[in-house]
């Protein structure tokens, strides 16, 4: 019973994770590894700033420094390279590298002790769970159904997926792609940042989160398929139960659980390697 | 043709690369100390892993993230050859070697499936299978503290020094030969344009795994070559670090040059033991650098090298 | 006469410039040094440098320290020996804090055949190694504790569990105590773990729950589920990576009915209460080395200076500090300080310093606790407000009583009395 309840709960906080991952790439094919940095960041000006401004202003703070970050990114750098797929990987890569040595150079590579938004836990059928896991399920949620309200029911959303779906005729249509990629840029820095803030204090703060929650993301692309954020959301569900399954009923299960994530991966490259629900890619 | 291409770097420049090669023939001899001869040695390891690099992604156009396992997986198995099998370090780092390249032969054929950023991401998954297995059989791998214990190559600097530089110059002849040679021919090709190659009747799987086994085993013997240097080996050989160092040597050197990926490593080993001390700095350092030269001059630092263009896509 | 005096004054300034009185003594020390273990440690030296020069310095020489990075690394480790031997000349060596540190150092100062005085890890390798090859591993000794299975575990198995286990007892009327075993995925813990499952099977407690637990995990949720499900008493763990930190954390927000044993190095310094945000409460280790009881009186200075100059401290941040006395005795004893008259000087020497009395063994390092060995071992407690007490320590001589250096006593964590009290 342990096994569905953190399931669950994993998977709505993976899945808030990805939702911003597979946006920036499948609107802009970008391969944007800065991805796990702007999450990174968001836990770090959290840190600097919620004892200043409280716990919520803080949160909202850090998510609007890490969206002008993804913003200036992807304006200076990415943009402009946007026709070499290879070099975006690297230069982002890079980035997200000399970032993360200069957090660390700054803070120190301690774990560092983020609070959560409720402390305090409840049992849930036997599972002690803690408020924060809850609450971070729920805020995945509310901001996911939000996200595809925008995406369906707004025009500027409508106009994002349409670019998804069918590049060119959109951009015959008027819809500018230099715009929406860097829409679309911030808004996946904001919900790489608000999950951050969310799922951090369930887990812990070290200047090389970037990598995991990357490679999180990236998975979940992969398996769920380029293109389809509702593919990535899905793919999370499959790797979080999947992982929370290997932990508990294997022998010292936990220390495979980043095995898990990435034998999913590298079995769904192997034989399916559009994923399953994303739009077949050229080379 | 290799013949025709070495006459033309001595025509060009006959005097730089004679002074370059008695430089680095005579280093035990005006070496300040042998602290600085060590770090040479280390360089020379350090531009065969990067040359290693620079022939599968250079010349085939397959991204690999992934290349400390070769270079970690020559290194504990060169040491494992020798502490357990008491096979001699010189045929240890052979087979280690050979067992890396069948390694580089059998995952090459995965890794034909996928391309590009995927690519890059099931190499970048090799190392951690590896360091997997070096976790979990602590009896023989030794988990987080690694291997001691077993044979060097050679106490004498001296020895050390003239093995390491004869291995940088096989293989920098042997780049220069596959370049040079009608293989060298198929295979820029293939990273040119694939399809147009297949089209035209040559086997591009044969010849992409083929030279990902090459790259592997170069590698691997580079790795089993630094554990026996060393005397001491950790999973950090493994590590993503590693693999990250081999990119930044290659690519701030120049990718698809064979002086490119030797200029690279020689830089950051005296760089790191000579004036970047803090090692988060460093890496700061390099990273920052490699986007400047990806953005501004692709082709890497040297003054000589042709312009390169990564493949586009639209 | 003229020529005579020449030759003469030719001969004194020969001897002069060849003489090595006044000369330093440069001592090198490897270690992590951007991070907590090298700094404390670099202190630790500086401070120890500091009282042997006003002492006089080694055989009238003063003595000065070098220092070389080596990252926490094997390769880093190995490459800082070199640097400090080939380019700088130190006469000896010292540091480490890691077991991959002191293996690559320890291998390096061997091959230089440099005498060196480690603070470091890798015990069972030490141990085995250096009487199987004496000739090749006599150059370098250790002042860590000399084995965790015989020092370290044995304390645990022997004094700590029984005692907790007898407080709960008493406190919650429980009958039979039952134990979940939970140790780092890591070497050093590879013998301990399974000597624990051995002895305190033998010794009539229910096992019901074990496992290892991942170096690198950042939620232990599943472990903490288990254990909570297994209904076990006390967790004896094993930890000393990052990974404790998210371990503890949720075993308060958690509230796992359960007290700590074992050891927790990240809980061995006072920086702990802060990293993880007050949930540190009630969580104990085992300790040795300094205190901030006066065991010895420089067990409670060493504490109290680097508590004040750094605000944290580890088993093994004093290390240096001993070395260099080590140095300093041996060499007084022997009246040179040439290799192997004091390798032979550093076996015979005995003296009261940090964490107990210092004294080498055969097999090159040194003599810890539990009971009638060089120092002692002890348990410290968290507790709430951020108070750091010593509640057990093992007797230095049989039938002894230590219970005067004992300042606090077990507090028990409030949802445990409210999870098993009858």
């Amino acid at each position: 019973m342990e096994i569905f309840i953190f399931g669950l709960t994993l998977s709505l906080m993976y899945g808030l994770i990805a939702a911003g991952f597979a946006l920036i790439l499948g609107t802009s094919r970008i391969f944007d590894l800065c991805f796990g940095t702007y999450y990174m960041l968001g836990s770090y000006t959290y840190l600097v700033f919620y004892r200043v401004f409280g716990k919520i202003p803080a949160l909202f703070v850090s998510i609007f420094i890490v969206g002008i970050l993804a913003w200036l990114i992807h304006r200076i750098l990415l943009y402009p390279l946007r026709t070499r797929p290879i070099v975006v990987m690297v230069v982002s890569c890079a980035l997200a590298i000399a970032i993360a040595e200069g957090i660390t150079l700054w803070f120190g590579t301690d774990y560092k002790y983020i609070p959560p938004m409720f402390e305090g836990s409840i049992e849930i059928f036997g599972a002690s769970v803690t408020y924060q896991r809850l609450f971070a399920g729920m805020i995945a949620i509310f901001t996911l159904s939000l996200l595809w309200f925008y995406l369906n029911r707004t025009k500027r959303g409508l106009g994002i997926r349409a670019l998804i779906q069918q590049s060119e005729a959109a951009q015959l249509a008027g819809i500018d792609p230099k715009n929406v990629q860097l829409t679309v840029a911030c808004i996946g820095a904001w919900l790489a940042a608000l999950s951050s803030v969310m799922v951090v204090p369930v887990f812990s703060l070290s200047p090389h989160i970037w990598l995991d929650a990357t490679l999180l993301s990236f998975a979940g692309v992969v398996v769920g398929g380029l293109g389809s954020i509702g593919g990535a959301l899905l793919a999370m569900v499959v790797i979080a139960f999947a992982e929370t399954t290997v932990s508990f009923l294997i022998k010292e299960g936990g220390f495979f659980k980043q095995a898990v994530y990435v034998a999913i991966m590298i079995i769904v490259l192997l034989v399916r390697p559009h994923g399953f629900f994303g739009k077949k890619e050229e080379a | 043709m290799i013949l025709a291409k070495l006459r033309l770097i001595l025509r060009d420049s006959p005097i730089f690369f004679l002074i370059l090669l008695g430089v680095f023939i005579s280093v035990p001899f005006w070496a300040p100390n042998l602290w600085f001869i060590r770090i040479f040695i280390i360089g020379n390891l350090f531009a065969v892993f990067a040359l290693s690099w620079n022939l599968l992604v250079g010349y085939t156009g397959q991204i690999s993230f992934g290349h400390a396992f070769f270079f970690g997986g020559g290194a504990y198995a060169s040491v494992l050859l020798n502490k357990y099998l008491a096979i001699s370090p010189p045929l240890a780092i052979f087979l280690a070697g050979l067992m890396c390249g069948i390694s580089g032969f059998l995952l090459g054929y995965p890794c034909l499936r996928v391309r590009g950023v995927y690519l890059a991401l099931m190499t970048w998954a090799f190392p951690l299978i590896f360091i997997g297995i070096v976790m979990y059989y602590g009896g023989v791998f030794g988990r987080e503290m690694g291997i001691s214990g077993y044979q060097g190559l050679s106490s004498s600097y001296t020895i050390n020094y003239y093995a390491s530089f004869v291995l940088l110059a096989l293989v920098m002849f042997l780049t220069i030969a596959i370049v040079n040679s009608r293989l060298g021919l198929i295979i820029r090709s293939i990273r040119d344009n694939e399809i147009l190659a297949e089209s035209v009747g040559i086997h591009v799987s044969r010849y992409k795994v083929m030279i990902f086994a090459l790259s592997g085993l170069i590698a691997g013997v580079a790795g089993a070559f630094y554990a026996h240097f060393l005397k001491s080996i950790t999973p950090e050989l493994l590590a993503v670090d590693m693999s990250i160092l081999v990119i930044i040597m290659v690519i701030i050197g120049g990718l698809g040059s064979t002086f490119g990926p030797v200029f690279g490593a020689f830089m950051v080993t005296f760089l790191n033991n000579y004036l970047l001390y803090i090692s988060e700095l460093r890496m700061m350092i390099y990273a920052l650098v490699l986007i400047a030269v990806l953005f501004l001059r692709p082709q890497g630092l040297l003054p000589w090298s042709p312009p390169i263009r990564f493949r586009s896509v639209k | 006469m003229k020529k005579g005096m020449l030759i003469l004054g030719v001969i004194v300034l020969l001897a002069a410039g060849t003489s090595t009185y006044g000369q330093p003594i440069k001592i090198g020390y490897v270690g992590a040094v951007t991070w907590d273990y090298g700094k404390t440690q670099i202190a630790a030296a500086r401070l120890g440098i500091e009282e042997i020069n006003k002492a006089g310095g080694i055989l009238g020489r003063p003595v000065e320290l070098v220092i070389a990075d080596s990252e926490l690394k094997s390769a880093g480790a190995s490459n800082a020996v070199h640097k400090l031997v080939e380019v700088d000349k130190v006469d000896f060596l010292m540091g480490c804090y890691g077991s991959e540190e002191t293996m690559g150092a320890r291998e390096a100062a061997c091959d230089l055949k440099k005498v060196s005085v480690f603070s470091g890890g890798a015990t069972h390798e030490w141990i085995t190694t250096t009487l199987q090859k004496y000739e090749r591993y006599k150059y370098t000794f250790r002042n860590s504790p000399h084995d965790e299975l015989d020092a370290e575990a044995r304390y645990v198995v022997d004094l700590q569990v029984p005692w907790m286990a007898e407080a709960l007892k008493k406190e919650l009327g429980i009958g039979k105590v039952k134990l979940a075993i939970l140790t780092d995925a890591a070497k050093w813990q590879d013998l301990c773990h399974d000597l624990f499952l051995k002895e305190f099977k033998e010794k009539g407690y229910e096992i019901v729950y074990q496992s290892r637990f991942s170096t690198t995990a950042t939620d232990a949720s599943v472990e903490l589920t288990e254990i909570k499900k297994s209904g076990a008493h006390i967790i004896v763990g094993g930890m000393a990576y990052k990974s404790t930190l998210p371990l503890i954390r949720q075993w308060a927000e958690m509230q796992v009915p359960t007290i700590w044993a074992g050891v927790n190095v990240l809980a061995m310094s006072p920086k702990f209460w802060e990293q993880t945000g007050g949930k540190a409460a009630y969580v104990t280790t085992y300790n040795f080395g300094s205190a901030h009881i006066a065991i010895t009186p420089q067990t409670k200075m060493m504490w109290d200076y680097l508590s004040e100059k750094l605000g944290t401290c580890y088993f093994n941040s004093h290390g240096p500090y001993v070395s260099l006395w080590s140095l300093k005795h041996a060499a007084e004893r022997a009246k040179t300080i040439e290799t192997e008259p004091m390798i032979k000087a550093l076996k015979e020497i005995k003296f009261d310093s940090v964490g107990g009395t210092i004294k080498y063994m055969a097999n090159h390092t040194f003599q810890y606790g539990p009971v009638g060995a060089g120092s002692p071992m002890w348990t410290l407690q968290h507790q709430p407000g951020g108070k750091f007490v010593m509640i057990h320590i093992g007797p230095l001589n049989p039938g002894e009583s230590q219970t005067k250096y004992v300042d606090g006593k077990l507090m028990l964590p409030p949802w445990m009395i409210k999870a098993w009290k009858k």
